[in-house]
């Protein structure tokens, strides 16, 4: 076991306060149509499997996960498919997506009696992982039954719940976990039984003492689950940070986290799992956090994917005011909206509006070679020099220097004291090597493909 | 560009970081103007003064943006103000500063860019042109020779007065109380670290014991770290951002360097001055260094506990027949117990319910409200 953290990471102002103590309210669609984009995970879109015009249910399937990697698609509410045609998707793209019209009787299909997982093979585990159309929800969403689908299983030696949050602003696991405990032990159970040799660790932060104490309580009789509280940092969450202050394993960039052993999920693709093995329930509903400064009531809410961001914004009370900034998720590694009439979809995680935009107004002045970016980056890098490989435009030298394992963490370019926009040259330069030249990324695509 | 992630940032930026190095620096200057009076000030004003003019000129003249309010001109001319012997005529801090921020700095580029300490190299050409005078350490009542030149003497030496900096020397070097209170400073506002001086000491203290001729004798020691501005040097100029490496081990290295360095240099060629000469010696290897130093990126190389941790649940898994034997038992056992509880626990209401369930909607949902918005959408269409 290793220390409690990593090295470098930053501690951002966190905002949790707004709406930590704000119990999960459910709302329902109010406005007709719901959008589903169908491509809602990393890897290929979903093929439609329904016709305009022809009556759905809620929680049917409406679009089929095809290829390998890619998820199946449910309708949220009942009523009629309207329209298959491009509509805008949060990021400011226009993506093919099933519209339904929302006849507001939330007709369900008919769902079997639950079932018990400890009579499942793996494989139907499995199966009914990929039936419900999980896809991780931390943020990269790769389609989860290709995160368990793999050939030795006996070779993983941990199941890691992640429950770090360590995003700004985002409440959203932390009021799941207070809530509805028991689904996100049981989910991880149900890993622990596709996976036979190995432990489960339930990881959180300093933050979250009270989380500590009650699982401590309800797990006191567990052999094979730990809890684990960890130091509070930024990017604490993402994989290779986790799995290293958890176990002391390392990983770069090209490998995966099953190849030392590691399994991460995060809390709400664990109960998702749940859902789906217990009582067959689909992806279809998403805890999503509303909340910033320039919200009238901060709030996290349970909704149907689908509904625009517009509704659930109008249900938070609105607007305090316009806000200069208007995130899909937190300030770390959200993304701007800039038309709230997309729809949500099983990635989003929440909505951040506040009323200064202290960024993009910012003056970037000459890097002094201070040195903050080195101490900061969680993967070991010199984002200075990389920086400067990306602005001579030297690609081997990017490499060379690793920039190829950068994990977009932001880290840099929030403690540069000159205000340069680090990380964001050198995941473009990433991304542009990804794309344009995989014959130099290598091994490095293998996370991008995940074969 | 939508996309300027993080959307958070700290809240320091050069300027501040500058300024709070102008802070650090207060006590020392103040006890430079207590023991060597009002021309001290007068001084280190004329060296900040005619730093910021020249930089702006040359801003002006090249067309760059301005880069005053970063306050990394000023930074400079303190630093060399401070530096000077306090006897010195009142051009040599001007000429000084112009060859530090016209000749130095900004010809490469400005702040970031230049390869060697302005403020030293401005020191260094000061010392090369006026030999005598920077040599001169006398004022009013300060006669004597510095302690340091008197310890290599073989002098005994007042450790209080060099505590309070109560001895002939620079007007900001001499007192080692207020040089350890601003990089105390420094360190806790998180203007610079610890690593460079550090190593420097470090090393500097070894080279000495080894090689200085009086052993380790604690108060030889003393004298010889805080004499000849080196304390000030490993602790204020050694750090600065742009003339050191950016990366770990390359700061370790030219901490070391520049200590071992100094030591040698004090030694055998310079016994004042050793310090000065290194830290712009060791400046021009720290581009050199980074180069060498690039950390291995998180994760590139397998720990060798990772690989040992890994190697024995494998082993543990091909364990022998016996023992997996017993295993088995044990975990069919514990599967036994676990089961029960799991089964107790997976039938509870809790995980069995669906998370789509309408009941507690708090908002009632008024099914003739979504028919007249549906009207109304078909409408608009
Ligand atoms: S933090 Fe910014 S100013 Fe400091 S070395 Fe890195 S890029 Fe340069
Ligand atoms: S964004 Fe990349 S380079 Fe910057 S701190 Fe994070 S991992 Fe390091």
């Amino acid at each position: 076991m290793a220390g409690q953290t990593f090295y470098g990471g930053i501690r951002p102002y966190s905002g949790k306060d707004l709406s930590k103590y704000r119990p999960i309210r459910t709302v329902l669609p109010k406005e007709p149509l719901l959008v589903y984009p169908l491509l809602q995970s990393m890897g290929d879109p979903a093929v439609p499997v329904v016709e305009p015009g022809e009556h759905i249910l809620t929680g049917q399937l409406i679009a089929r996960a095809e290829s390998e990697l890619s998820a199946n698609l449910h309708s949220s509410v009942s009523g009629t498919v309207y329209a298959i045609e491009e509509h805008a998707v949060v990021g400011g793209e226009r993506q093919k997506s099933i519209l339904v019209q929302n006849d507001g009787r939330f007709d369900e299909i008919q769902y079997p009696s639950s079932r018990r997982y400890s009579s499942m093979s793996a494989d139907e585990i499995i199966r009914a992982v990929w039936e419900a159309g999980v896809v991780g929800m931390g943020g990269a969403g790769l389609p989860t039954h290709i995160k368990y689908n793999i050939e030795k299983r006996n070779r993983i030696d941990y199941c890691i719940a992640n429950c770090v949050e360590c995003e700004p602003y985002l409440t959203s696991d932390y009021r799941r976990m207070l809530e509805t405990p028991a689904k996100l032990i049981n989910g991880l159970r149900i890993l622990l039984h596709i996976f036979p040799r190995a432990r489960g660790i339930i990881a959180l932060d300093e933050e979250k003492a009270d989380l500590y104490r009650l699982f401590r309580k309800m797990l006191k009789d567990d052999t094979r689950i730990y809890v684990k509280k960890l130091q509070s940092k930024f990017p604490l969450g993402s994989e290779r940070q986790l799995i290293y202050a958890l176990t002391g394993r390392t990983l770069n960039a090209m490998m995966l986290p099953r190849d030392i052993g590691c399994i991460v999920n995060n809390v709400d693709t664990l109960v998702a799992v749940n859902q789906a093995v217990m009582v067959y329930e689909p992806l279809i509903t998403r805890l999503i956090t509303v909340t910033g400064d320039a919200i009238v009531h901060p709030q996290n809410f349970r909704v149907r994917i689908g509904m625009s961001y517009n509704e659930l914004i109008e249900r938070a009370g609105g607007f305090r005011q316009r806000p200069a900034l208007l995130l899909d998720g937190g300030t770390m590694t959200g993304t701007k909206i800039t038309d709230t009439n997309v729809p949500i979809t099983k990635l989003s995680s929440a909505v951040v509006a506040l009323r200064k935009d202290r960024v993009s107004d910012r003056r970037e002045t000459a890097c002094t070679r201070c040195a903050r970016c080195v101490l900061v980056c969680p993967n070991h890098l010199v984002p200075v020099q990389l920086h400067k490989d990306v602005a001579a435009g030297n690609v081997d030298a990017f490499i060379a220097h690793n920039g190829l394992e950068c994990s977009d963490c932001g880290c840099c370019s929030y403690s540069c004291p000159s205000r340069i926009g680090l990380s964001l040259a050198i995941s473009d330069m990433r991304k542009k090597i990804l794309t344009e030249q995989p014959e130099k990324a290598g091994d490095y695509l293998r996370r991008y493909i995940r074969r | 560009m939508t996309d300027v992630r993080p959307f958070v940032k700290t809240s320091a930026s050069t300027a501040n970081l500058m300024a709070g190095v102008i802070a650090a620096l207060l006590p020392a200057f103040g006890i430079g103007i207590w023991h060597y009076g009002i021309r001290a000030a007068i001084l280190v004003g004329i060296s900040v003064a005619t730093a910021v003019a020249c930089e702006l000129v040359f801003c002006l003249i090249a067309g760059r943006k301005i880069t005053i309010p970063d306050y990394s001109a000023a930074v400079t001319g303190f630093i060399l103000g401070l530096m000077l012997p306090p006897s010195v005529p009142y051009y040599f801090p001007a000429i000084g500063a112009a060859v530090a921020i016209l000749i130095v700095k900004m010809p490469f580029g400005g702040i970031g860019r230049n390869w060697l300490n302005p403020a030293a190299a401005g020191k260094l050409v000061l010392l090369i042109a006026f030999r005598t005078q920077m040599d001169n350490y006398s004022i009013g009542s300060f006669t004597s020779l510095t302690p340091i030149t008197l310890a290599m003497n073989g002098n005994s030496v007042n450790l209080q007065d060099m505590l309070t900096g109560s001895t002939a020397g620079c007007i900001g070097t001499g007192s080692a109380i207020a040089i350890l209170f601003a990089a105390l400073f420094l360190i806790v506002t998180g203007a610079a670290g610890i690593v460079i001086p550090f190593f420097a000491i470090f090393s500097f203290v070894i080279v000495i014991i080894l090689f200085g001729g009086s052993g380790w004798d604690p108060a030889w020691l003393f004298v010889q770290t805080v004499g000849g501005s080196m304390l000030f040097i490993a602790f204020i100029c050694a750090q600065d951002y742009t003339t050191s490496p950016v990366t770990i081990g390359g700061r370790i290295l030219y901490g070391i360097g520049f200590g071992a360095l100094t030591a040698v240099l004090r030694l055998t060629v310079s016994v004042e001055n050793a310090a000065l000469y290194a830290l712009l010696a060791m400046n021009l290897t720290s581009r050199y260094l980074d180069a060498h130093t690039m950390p291995k990126a998180f994760g590139t190389v397998q720990h060798e506990r990772q690989v040992r941790d890994i190697e024995s649940r494998r082993r543990a898994n091909a364990a022998s027949e016996k023992r997996r034997e017993e295993i088995r038992r044990k975990q069919e056992e514990e599967a036994a117990r676990r089961l029960q509880t799991e089964e107790a626990s997976s039938a509870s209401e809790e995980v069995n319910t669906r998370e789509n369930n309408l009941s507690s909607d708090t908002t009632v949902l008024n099914v003739q409200q979504i028919r007249e918005l549906q009207k109304k959408y078909e409408e608009s269409k």
